[in-house]
């Protein structure tokens, strides 16, 4: 169905007429989109990783259409507490947007959830003897949000930002106080090679019959539904719906949507992990 | 962060009371994966909104067992405040809280926290798409949802139900949807269609039966638990389960929750998480989790045709363009 | 409501309104015409001397240790009480509390003991409106009218001295020495509101109050924190102290000749919005009052007097529902 309003939520500056004819020219075989990319083509964009030397990992990149975003991780020691019960708290998310959007704590719960992901093996890695645990600080800061959703450019940030986070090297025993060792070329990455890596969330955006990834504030309005894929490795560890286009979809449009979106995400985290190979 | 709008506890701060034993053993009601439990709606239980619904999940009650209970107002299309844009749409706005004492553990505070935002955003989205908004230009729908009781298992610091994925906030998040979309109906705002929130997940079985020191193991954290959950993976067995509350003592792998149209075989919402912890085709488990999701809001969509059709006799009856014995009287007797 | 108008002819004459239109365009001669006809009649068909038939259901919710539902009319509120530990032994954070009375507030004969209820705050109720229970009423901070309803709430529930400060400490079993207390967060919540909240929140919170079980606590001196026994069979009752509930009424001047003052026991929203006098009157057990409040236009003493008599009128109605729902009245 042809949206005949402009999303209201989005608040794009496109006029009926505008929208519908941006809508034809996405239902086209094959598509064609304002900026002429191919459907799973992603904006151009500058990333790079370990930039702040005082964190223990952090990651920039720069988005084609003007947003910036830092991400720095920082791990502090704490002694476990006898009233928490689990160790969820033991990653702490903090998104911040510069200007303020209204639904950050929606980014931020999208991070968080993909992120804690049980069984990924993560927190068991934070363990540190019988008494104490790594409290890990992931400190999103937005500094020019992009003109499109900020999702994508978020989580990927992170993800590259705790690709290369390392924490000390523990040399103490389990029931000692922990000592760690001060030669950083024996840090213990975050995440280790060969392990579940952390997760990326995709946009994608469908309309009629094709699927479109990093869509623009534009295609975003004139998009039948848009999804926010989580994806860590091979596999699709949450699904959100995002504000923007009208009407519902049939359950056959979402179920293509999270299957392309695997295989894109592949060749996005082979991209991801090249970052820094090249300087 | 004091409110000093309202009354506050002590300043030295208060505890929730801690007992001898960590938990008391929940009754676990045998109902097989596939049983939806009972729901109790009910229309028009708050006569100064426009529309109001009332649900609960699941009925009858039993007094060992918490159970869910939500309350929804709609008021609206009413002219949009004058301070804001031209719209050419209904602007449907939602809100969702959860009230201090209807949750586990802690006390819930009064000021609207990350997970009630969320919720509320994932709401309207959900109830926005059913809507006819492009009748009802330059107005608003506002839709509050009030929590009185939850199951628990919201993903809170210090809640009980842990292992695996929180579903917690998905059953919630669901029966909001239902609610709140059979609110709309009983005030009379035009939709597409109405929308029924499902939640399925899939979960470890062995032999028919969910190993209750299986759970406990997960639970831990340690060295160890990774390889535990590979040991068990080999002998489990992966079942998908309908409306999957957090009591029941499931260790979910990933669940799903949709809001689904389903005169127009349409979603509206797509809410799923997972657990790495198992390996299986990816693609197939969310398809199957949202198919499964889809099968129980597909079932809670004829209590929601019920509630509507008792309101709208009832409507009628009063109207006196129809006789016949009064559908039902006041609907409260089920808060006891 | 989603009640359409019943299709009638076209009104005759073009300077008639349909009643529900009357009502809004003049809503003080709507109301004044209703109450001059014979006998006098409310808008909503209830004489001036009638209240609402109240119901009660208590003990509904699952993670509250006692809670209520009380709905008169359509009002509706749900109350739910909830005890948390307010431990001396874990510091005052370097804050020095200063007590009323000077001494520790425990009084040795215990009756008539110091009010730690009151110093310590151990009673903390809150009123919520923001619940879409009306249409004047939205999320958020509490509007003004909100605060004024829980603090006069507050200021019933501590006046007439319903908990005693005995059933919330928690002692030590082997000195009998005061550890730590039980603090009662109240919240009530309102899910419809057709005027008069006051009767039906403070309702509900007398009700939740006398569905309320603690559980059984007890001072551990070895790990010094205050542990529970998770028995049910445990858990103790609150010692609520009597009863009393509170009768609100607006009034209404018809002029001298037309009627005088009318009295309008329990107003609905619209009654609410067109009085301005207001009488409140707590009444307690053996007819006697607690508490009396008048204000917003100047009435004989006898007017006040009638509120008295209606109130205590009212009194044996909840008295008795309390009696149904709860048990005997201890």
């Amino acid at each position: 169905m042809a949206p005949l309003q402009t999303s209201q939520q989005t608040g794009t500056p496109l006029s009926p007429a505008e929208l519908s004819y941006l809508h034809t020219s996405l239902t086209l075989t094959p598509p064609i989109r304002p900026d002429s990319r191919t459907p799973t083509q992603f904006r151009p964009l500058v990333a790079e990783s370990d930039i702040l030397p005082s964190t223990n990992g952090s990651a920039r990149m720069i988005w084609g259409d003007g947003g910036e975003c830092v991400v720095g991780v920082k791990a502090e020691v704490e002694r476990n507490s006898a009233t928490s019960v689990g160790p969820r708290d033991w990653i702490e998310i903090n998104v911040e947007v510069s200007g303020q959007r209204d639904d950050d704590a929606f980014l931020g719960m999208t991070v968080a959830e993909s992120l804690l992901v049980p069984g990924s093996g993560v927190l068991e890695r934070l363990v540190l003897g019988e008494r104490f645990h790594w409290k890990v600080f992931v400190d999103i800061l937005l500094l020019a949000p992009p003109l499109s959703h900020p999702a994508t450019l978020l989580t990927l940030t992170t993800y590259l930002a705790l690709r290369n986070t390392f924490l000390p090297k523990l040399i103490s025993e389990v029931v000692e106080d922990p000592v760690f060792d001060d030669d950083w070329d024996n840090a213990l990455p975050l995440y280790p090679v060969g392990k579940i890596p952390p997760p990326i969330t995709l946009l994608v955006v469908n309309v009629g019959e094709n699927i479109f990834f990093d869509p623009t504030r534009e295609e975003l309005s004139a998009g039948d539904v848009v999804l926010a894929v989580s994806i860590c490795g091979k596999k699709v560890v949450g699904v959100r719906t995002l504000e923007g286009g009208s009407g519902g979809v049939g359950r056959a449009v979402v179920k293509r949507v999270i299957k392309e979106s695997c295989e894109v995400a592949e060749e996005v985290f082979s991209n991801l992990n090249s970052v820094g190979e090249g300087d | 962060m004091t409110d000093r709008r309202r009354i506050n506890g002590p300043l030295e701060g208060t505890i929730p009371p801690v007992f001898l034993t960590s938990s008391t053993h929940k009754s676990i009601i045998k109902r097989s994966p596939t049983t939806l439990r009972k729901i109790f709606l009910k229309t028009g239980l708050t006569p100064p909104a426009t529309g109001s619904a009332f649900l609960e999940l699941p009925t009858p009650s039993t007094h060992s067992t918490p159970t869910l209970k939500l309350t929804s107002s709609v008021y609206g299309p009413r002219p949009l405040p004058s301070s804001t844009t031209f719209s050419s749409n209904a602007r449907l706005t939602a809100e969702l809280k959860f009230s201090p004492f209807s949750t586990p553990g802690r006390r819930r505070g009064y000021i609207r926290d990350g997970v009630e935002r969320d919720l509320s955003a994932q709401l309207s989205i959900a109830l926005g798409k059913s809507v006819a908004v492009g009748k009802y230009p330059k107005s608003a729908i506002d839709v509050f949802v009030s929590v009185l009781d939850c199951e628990g298992g919201l993903g809170d610091a210090g809640d009980e139900a842990g292992g695996g994925v929180d579903v917690g906030l998905m059953s919630v998040l669901a029966t909001a949807i239902s609610c709140a979309s059979a609110a709309i109906a009983d005030a009379g705002i035009e939709c597409f269609d109405l929308v029924a929130g499902g939640v399925a997940g899939l979960v470890l079985e062995q032999g028919g039966v969910v190993e209750e020191d299986r759970v406990e193991k997960s639970l831990e954290v340690g060295q160890d638990s990774d390889d535990a959950r590979r040991g068990m993976r080999k002998n489990g067995k992966v079942t998908l389960v309908l409306d999957p509350s957090p009591i029941d003592g499931y260790i979910i792998l990933a669940a799903a929750a949709v809001g689904y149209m389903a005169a127009r075989d349409e979603l509206t919402l797509v809410w799923t998480k997972g657990s790495m912890g198992w390996d299986g085709d990816s693609t197939d488990e969310v398809e199957r989790i949202v198919d499964g999701a889809i099968t129980a809001s597909t079932g809670v969509r004829l209590v929601i045709n019920e509630a509507v059709k008792e309101r709208l006799l009832l409507g009628l009856k009063e109207m006196g363009l129809i006789r016949g014995k009064a559908v039902s009287g006041d609907g409260d007797a089920a808060m006891s | 409501m989603t009640t359409a108008p019943p299709p009638s002819p076209p009104p005759p004459n073009p300077l008639s309104f349909p009643p529900a239109t009357f009502q809004k365009l003049a809503p003080k001669i709507f109301l004044e015409r209703h109450l001059q006809s014979t006998p006098a009649t409310r808008p909503s068909g209830r004489n001036p001397d009638t209240f609402r038939t109240p119901s009660l259901h208590t003990n509904s919710l699952s993670h509250a240790h006692g809670s209520a539902v009380v709905r008169t009319g359509d009002t509706a509120v749900v109350c739910g009480v909830r005890g948390e530990v307010l431990s001396l032994a874990a510091g005052t954070g370097g804050r020095i509390v200063v007590l009323r009375t000077g001494e520790d507030g425990r009084g040795k004969n215990g009756e008539g003991e110091g009010d730690e209820v009151r110093e310590r705050g151990l009673v903390v109720t809150n009123l919520e409106m923001g619940t879409g229970c009306s249409r004047d009423y939205h999320p958020g901070p509490p509007t003004d009218f909100a605060q004024a309803v829980t603090a006069r709430l507050h200021r019933l529930l501590l006046s007439n001295k319903l908990i005693s400060s005995q059933s919330l400490r928690i002692l030590d079993p082997n000195t009998e020495e005061v550890k730590a207390y039980w603090v009662l967060y109240i919240d009530a919540v309102v899910i419809s509101l057709d005027g008069n909240v006051l009767d039906a929140a403070w309702a509900s919170i007398l009700a939740a109050l006398r569905s309320t079980r603690l559980p059984q606590a007890y001072w551990d001196q070895d790990t010094e924190v205050v542990v529970c026994y998770p028995e049910v069979s445990r858990y103790k009752s609150l010692d609520v102290k009597g009863l009393a509930f509170t009768a609100s009424f607006a009034v209404i001047d018809l002029g001298a000749g037309k009627g005088g003052k009318v009295i309008l026991s329990d107003p609905d929203e619209f009654e609410e919005g067109v009085c301005g006098e207001r009488v409140m009157v707590c009444a307690l057990e053996g007819e006697k009052v607690g508490w009396i409040e008048k204000g917003g236009g100047v009435g004989q003493v006898a007017e006040v007097v009638e509120c008295v008599h209606r109130a205590t009128e009212r009194f044996k109605i909840w008295e008795q529902l309390f009696a149904e729902v709860l048990g005997s009245s201890g």
